[in-house]
């Protein structure tokens, strides 16, 4: 029982790991921009599908993979220059359903692109499963893990350590006067949707191998995406990947433990749960900004 | 004609800020009507009036952040009028704001590094340059590692006072620098703004204390519901200080 519920463990982690890079995409966007893009799990199945679809058209994986990536930013770039960009000024749940309908618009050129067979990424190495505590992982996951750790470290880097990140952070806190002193807002909200997407593409890169990917696999990613920003406050980036592993793992536990489809209900009920009780997020303070 | 003279004479009447029959709107109420001013090279000029009158809002018409619906505002000649903040910083146009505006998450150090934004100059000099702003403020020296969140309000428009002069201004717009503070914080934020002043910084003081606007300025004009009402010497300011004071006190 315990094993059983350890390997489930394993598994929310892999999976969480992923949802932590599509919550950081949400955070980032929403703190450079106030927008919650529901389309952030798009980018996930568009690194995925263009990975897959090219090393099945005999690309090396490897190479398939940073395409893919770039592929991703891309489209988050397109994304905010054909679609937010145009609509600046709008309400906020004018600037929602756009998002939405761009999550619809991506999933939609999908179908069209890709049609709805499931493709699959052969892993970045080979090797036999890594075992830990009685548990198995694939040696995919390795990659899985690394990748988030590279990803959410350069994030921290660059937001702490670097002179352009602090001026991110400058006009986070206090937009109008940070532009007083050159900073470049739109600059910044362009580079927010970029970089988001192709973390989104990051995670559908490393990710692939194990599950497979199709058309609509943006979705789960997305909504997993987005509980685990809520669950980290949706405006800190170490708040995102804790609650990614959280949502990963308790989702895979209630799905192990009840039945798979439990795992989505799961994360509903956990999003509720947040909103309602904690609305500031695992980690936030009750009182946001000053 | 020696090249002092040159100089000189160009510098003295050369006008560092034009404002030029400026209406702005704030949402669908007019708040300027056709206001007028000027700024010449080196000088400090203030603007006093009571609340509301409009002095915020001509300041975010000069900076770009509330764009007049009619009028001309020049920098140096350039006519800037509409132009986005970004490009008034890149003209050396820098805002001390009202209730300092600081950026409250961030560093001492990283505020003021912040200032330096448009600049683009190398690390090390902004280094500098902070020492600098150290110099003229010793008491932001404990806490430039800190929060500036954290700091007293005296602190925080130190530090914002700081964050400006790190723009390197050639116009340095001060909005009510003395708001909230207690009369020491007060007496040595003034001072430092008079040694500005006085190493030839160029500066638009909007000031509701007239003693301490009488201090440092060459010139005044008066501001009343949106319009420009009246000019004043700074004798004629502290006069009006007095009389105040007297009124309030006898
Ligand atoms: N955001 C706003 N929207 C609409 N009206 C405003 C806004 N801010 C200020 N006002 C109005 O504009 C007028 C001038 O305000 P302001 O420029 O802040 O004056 P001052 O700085 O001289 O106190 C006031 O009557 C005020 O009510
Ligand atoms: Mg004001």
């Amino acid at each position: 029982m315990i094993a059983q519920v350890w390997q489930y463990v394993l598994g929310g982690v892999v999976d969480g790991a992923i949802f932590a890079l599509v919550a950081a995409g949400f955070v980032l966007i929403y703190q450079v921009t106030g927008i919650i893009n529901f389309a952030q799990g798009e980018f996930v199945m568009v690194g995925g599908m263009t990975a897959a679809s090219l090393a099945a058209a005999g690309m090396p994986p490897l190479g398939a993979a940073a395409v893919a990536v770039v592929v991703a930013a891309c489209v988050g770039a397109l994304a905010y220059l054909l679609a937010i960009r145009p609509a600046r000024g709008a309400t906020g749940v004018t600037l929602i359903f756009i998002t939405l309908g761009l999550d619809v618009a991506l999933r939609g050129l999908a179908l069209f692109v890709w049609g709805t067979n499931p493709y699959s990424l052969p892993p970045f190495s080979a090797g036999n499963a890594v075992k830990l505590f009685g548990g198995v992982l694939p040696p995919q996951a390795m990659w899985v893990l690394g990748t988030d750790l590279l990803v959410f470290a350069a994030l921290y880097l660059f937001f702490q350590k670097t002179y352009v990140g602090t001026a991110v952070r400058a006009a986070v806190a206090n937009p109008p006067i940070a532009s007083t002193f050159g900073i470049p807002l739109r600059t910044f909200a362009f580079a927010s949707f970029v970089v988001a997407a192709a973390i989104g593409g990051i995670g559908g890169v490393v990710i692939t191998p194990i599950p497979g990917v199709q058309y609509d696999a943006g979705l789960t990613y997305g909504l997993a995406g987005f509980v685990a920003a809520v669950l980290g406050g949706l405006e800190s980036l170490p708040g995102a990947l804790l609650g990614g592993f959280v949502l990963g793992i308790v989702e895979h536990v209630a799905g192990g433990l009840l039945s798979p489809g439990w795992e989505q209900g799961v994360g509903f009920l956990i999003l509720v749960l947040v909103l309602v009780l904690r609305p500031q997020g695992l980690l936030g303070r009750a009182a946001r900004r000053a | 004609m020696t090249l002092r003279q040159a100089q000189g004479d160009t510098r003295d009447d050369a006008p560092m800020l034009e404002v030029e029959g400026v209406s702005t709107m704030r949402g669908r109420v007019q708040v300027l009507w056709d206001v007028s001013l000027t700024v010449r090279l080196g000088e400090t000029v203030a603007i006093v009036g009571p609340n509301g009158a409009g002095k915020t809002t001509l300041v975010g018409s000069i900076t770009g952040l509330l764009p007049p619906s009619a009028g001309r505002i020049r920098i140096q000649g350039a006519d800037v009028t509409g132009s986005a903040p970004e490009r008034l910083a890149a003209r050396r146009v820098a805002l001390v704001p009202e209730r300092r505006g600081i950026f409250a998450p961030l560093t001492v150090r990283e505020n003021l590094l912040m200032g330096a934004y448009a600049r683009k100059a190398p690390r090390a000099e902004l280094d500098a340059d902070v020492a600098g702003v150290l110099e003229l403020f010793p008491a932001l020296q404990r806490y430039i590692g800190g929060i500036a969140g954290s700091l007293s309000g005296g602190e925080q428009q130190m530090v914002a006072i700081g964050r400006a002069l790190m723009a390197k201004p050639d116009l340095m717009l001060l909005d009510e620098p003395s708001l909230g503070l207690a009369p020491k914080i007060r007496s040595e934020i003034f001072g430092a703004l008079s040694r500005l002043a006085q190493r030839g910084v160029t500066i638009l003081l909007v000031e509701q204390n007239l003693r301490l606007a009488a201090k440092i300025c060459q010139r005044a004009y008066l501001m009343q519901r949106g319009r420009i009402v009246g000019t004043a010497t700074p004798e004629e300011l502290a006069e009006s200080a007095r009389k105040v004071y007297l009124e309030s006190h006898g």
